[in-house]
């Protein structure tokens, strides 16, 4: 754990944070709050009716129509071993683009597309987070909040998928 | 070479030549078979001829030295100078593998024109062959040639006849007799010609061909099917410019239907009836329907290579390897015509090369123990490939030796692979697919039980990649049957199926599998030890697998006379699916789900269904497998 987060944080270091610098799209699930990469995020929809599909593991709350495309959708919370919650009105589906295809993820709201500088951006901690620290490209300050800036590429990997599809079985 | 040569004219080149000669093996046993068959041979010498005139072209002297030697060996059996033997269809397949070994390097950048040790003399065998005339039965130009001045010269020009013309001509005559004579020895040919044939041609006007002249011309209309079926199994997808032109006019027509619906739109809200709008909007919506079929059904075939792509390399395939064991072998194929995605074709062709190989060199008995056994020496080996509801099956039949289930269990027993008990229970059907567990056999072990098994392991891995199974049914001395079945996956597959309700979700299960639906009376319920519970229908008993209780989601009811149980019947799968109801009979278009999903079992994919959700089509078979189920044989009840 600890080699990984040092790997993690070198890993960081090396790209330079500020190849981390750039837009987010900003969101929230529970007390914490997320940036993603505005180029991963293709749209924002309002939740709908999700299919759910039998022996998939919890997080994967079942499959979407998006315009006549059949698309996976991800439940952050549960991914990041948040307590489930029903839907409000607030809650979206964000689409993105991971290796060219599509995969919606559920949060509780979205808030703002934020710019955030390079030195804005602090690696990784090595803890303090629920979230596991690969997922993490580092810790964005914008006024006095700290989002964590997600490798969603990461986080919704097929590996990722498929090795916590296995543990579900 | 130093001169400049634009590469893509090479590469088209290269591609050209690799296809015509992918295609040559299958022609050349094909013209094994049936040597007179002139439109075979015509086809092969235009190919060779062809690639002679382009690698020329490309200054590739040892391509273009090598094709025209088999080039003139190709005329001299053209023109029936040369009858067909194997021995010369064995020189000139070896001619080919050389060609395509030369491709293969220019294909890897290797533009050097020297022949390699074996290319070289193998030219050399080409070269003594051409050297030794061969006397050769006569075709009806060449007798014409002969006879032709004879028969002119028997009358004088007072129109009297000429006596030592008409003596010539008895001489030559007697001596065609005998060559044609010798000929008739040879398998019938449509090169043989009678006496009046050759006559009559004698009397042809002047203008006939001459047998010195090559006829180079091609039959055009023989030429083009040639090619459109050469196209067929490009690497790289070209599209007829005929079918693109049917997707514009497609979408012209969209653009006009969306018109009608854009009018009718503002009569709706300008506040007209509905009703009066009701034909005019159904009329749009079937227009609207049929367009989207003929744009999914042509997308669909353009995005398709036909299978023959990979089915012409069999009979060479067969061909050579029965040669070497000592077999002989009747191999045909049917459904070549069959359209496969091209991703599918490449997936499938080593596993399927795999089990004709099995097929030739153990599922087919000696000729020997084939006449000991009462059957024909030759034995008969037969590829079918047929498109069902999503799925590719190609079945591959042979009437050799079978295999014997009890001495597959007691090889499963004798290896520890099974205990005694599971041997003893295990199915027929699922005795012969041991052959494709890991380790089971090599070649050497299993001649004695069998004759099967050779890599079959590697071939079950392959097939499964492609999400395929493979089903074996086989009888000792009568032969076997391999049932490959992989899905189309790639590309639009619709799928016809019932919509059923388990709670609040829908699945659609494909009609293919379902026999009939029926809610059980209280008489058919009942719990069988082992078996769990089973409903009896006419006597035979179907497992009950609830969905509900499969797919965990919670039903309206769990009583099974409260429900609708579909009865899946098929091959070797029988159970009662229960669900809450039937919604309606559906057509969808099968959706992938998508690498997320990959791990879950007996889900085939999802579906817009018409209320614009997501409906999952339930794999019945793997389905079945996860709930331990319905794979049993049928009880009869009693």
């Amino acid at each position: 754990m600890t080699e990984e987060t040092q790997a993690q944080r070198e890993r960081v270091h090396a790209a330079g944070v500020g190849g981390l610098e750039g837009k987010y799209l900003t969101f929230v699930l529970g007390e914490e709050s997320y940036g993603l990469e505005i180029l991963k995020v293709r749209e924002i929809i309002g939740v709908m009716e999700i299919t759910s599909v039998p022996q998939s593991p919890v997080f994967i709350k079942g499959v979407i129509n998006l315009r006549g495309k059949v698309i996976p959708v991800i439940d952050l919370r549960l991914k990041f071993g948040m307590e489930e919650v029903e839907p409000t009105e607030e809650t979206c589906i964000i689409v993105v683009d991971i290796q060219g295809s599509q995969m919606g993820i559920l949060v509780d709201t979205v808030s703002e597309v934020l710019d955030i500088a390079a030195g804005q951006i602090e690696p990784s901690p090595s803890f303090g987070s629920r979230v596991n620290t690969d997922f993490i490209l580092g810790m964005g300050k914008s006024k006095g909040e700290v989002k964590i800036l997600l490798a969603i590429e990461r986080v919704l990997s097929p590996e990722e998928l498929l090795r916590l599809a296995d543990m579900g079985d | 070479m130093e001169e400049f040569i634009d590469q893509e004219i090479l590469e088209e080149f290269i591609k050209e030549t690799e296809e015509a000669l992918g295609d040559l093996g299958a022609k050349f046993v094909a013209l094994e078979r049936d040597p007179g068959d002139e439109a075979t041979i015509n086809a092969i010498f235009r190919a060779v001829h062809s690639i002679k005139g382009s690698s020329a072209f490309f200054n590739l002297n040892h391509i273009r030295n090598y094709s025209h030697k088999m080039e003139y060996l190709l005329d001299e059996l053209r023109k029936g100078q040369r009858t067909v033997t194997s021995e010369i269809i064995d020189i000139l397949l070896k001619g080919i593998d050389h060609l395509s070994g030369m491709i293969a390097r220019l294909s890897g950048g290797d533009m050097s024109i020297d022949f390699r040790g074996d290319e070289a003399s193998h030219l050399a065998v080409i070269e003594r062959l051409l050297e030794s005339k061969e006397a050769a039965p006569p075709t009806p130009e060449k007798l014409m040639a002969t006879l032709g001045p004879l028969v002119a010269a028997v009358r004088d020009d007072q129109g009297a006849l000429a006596i030592p013309a008409v003596a010539r001509l008895l001489e030559e005559l007697a001596k065609a007799q005998s060559l044609l004579g010798a000929a008739a020895e040879s398998p019938p040919a449509e090169g043989g010609v009678s006496i009046e044939d050759a006559l009559a041609l004698a009397g042809a006007p002047p203008d006939a061909p001459k047998p010195e002249e090559k006829h180079d011309a091609p039959k055009p209309a023989a030429d083009k099917g040639e090619k459109k079926g050469a196209a067929s199994t490009r690497k790289t997808l070209r599209i007829e410019e005929e079918k693109l032109d049917g997707f514009m006019n497609i979408v012209g027509e969209l653009i006009i239907n969306a018109e009608v619906f854009n009018y009718l739109q503002k009569k709706l809200e300008m506040g007209e009836q509905i009703d009066k709008l009701i034909t005019e909007f159904k009329n749009a919506n079937l227009d609207f329907n049929e367009l989207t079929f003929n744009l999914q059904r042509g997308l669909a075939e353009v995005r398709k290579v036909s299978i023959n792509g990979i089915f012409q390399k069999f009979p060479r395939m067969v061909r050579d390897l029965a040669q070497q064991v000592g077999k002989q072998v009747e191999f045909s194929v049917i459904g070549e015509e069959i359209l496969i995605d091209k991703s599918l074709s490449e997936s499938i062709e080593s596993p399927l090369n795999h089990m004709i190989r099995n097929a030739v060199d153990h599922g087919i008995d000696t000729p020997d123990e084939r006449i000991a056994a009462g059957k024909d020496p030759v034995g008969k080996v037969t590829v079918t490939a047929t498109e069902q509801t999503g799925e590719l099956v190609i079945v591959i039949t042979d009437d050799g030796r079978g295999m014997n289930p009890d001495k597959l269990r007691a090889k499963a027993v004798e290896k520890g692979i099974l205990t005694p008990h599971a041997a003893e229970l295990m199915s027929d059907r699922e005795a012969f697919r041991l052959i494709f567990a890991p380790g089971f056999s090599t070649a050497a072990q299993v001649t004695d039980i069998s004759g099967r098994g050779v890599g079959m392991d590697v071939v079950m891995t392959a097939v499964q990649e492609a999400k395929g199974r493979v089903d074996i049914e086989s009888a000792p001395g009568k032969g076997s049957r391999f049932i490959i079945s992989v899905p189309l996956s790639s590309t639009l597959i619709t799928i016809s199926g019932l919509l059923v309700a388990v709670g609040k979700e829908k699945y659609i299960i494909p009609m293919e599998w379902i026999r009939e639906s029926l809610q059980p009376e209280p008489k058919q319920v009942s719990t069988v030890k082992q078996q769990g519970e089973v409903i009896e229908i006419r006597g035979a008993l179907y497992p009950l697998v609830r969905l509900h209780e499969l797919f965990n989601v919670t039903p309206r009811s769990r009583d099974p006379l409260q429900a609708v149980v579909m009865v899946i019947d098929k091959e070797n799968v029988r159970a009662c699916l229960m669900v809450d109801e039937i919604i309606e009979e559906t057509q969808v278009v099968l959706k992938d789900l998508g690498v997320a999903f990959a791990s879950v079992k007996g889900i085939m994919g999802g579906a817009i269904l018409g209320d614009g959700k997501v409906g999952l089509v339930l794999d019945v078979e793997g389905m079945l497998a996860v709930a331990g189920k319905g794979l049993a044989p049928v009880i009869t009840a009693g």
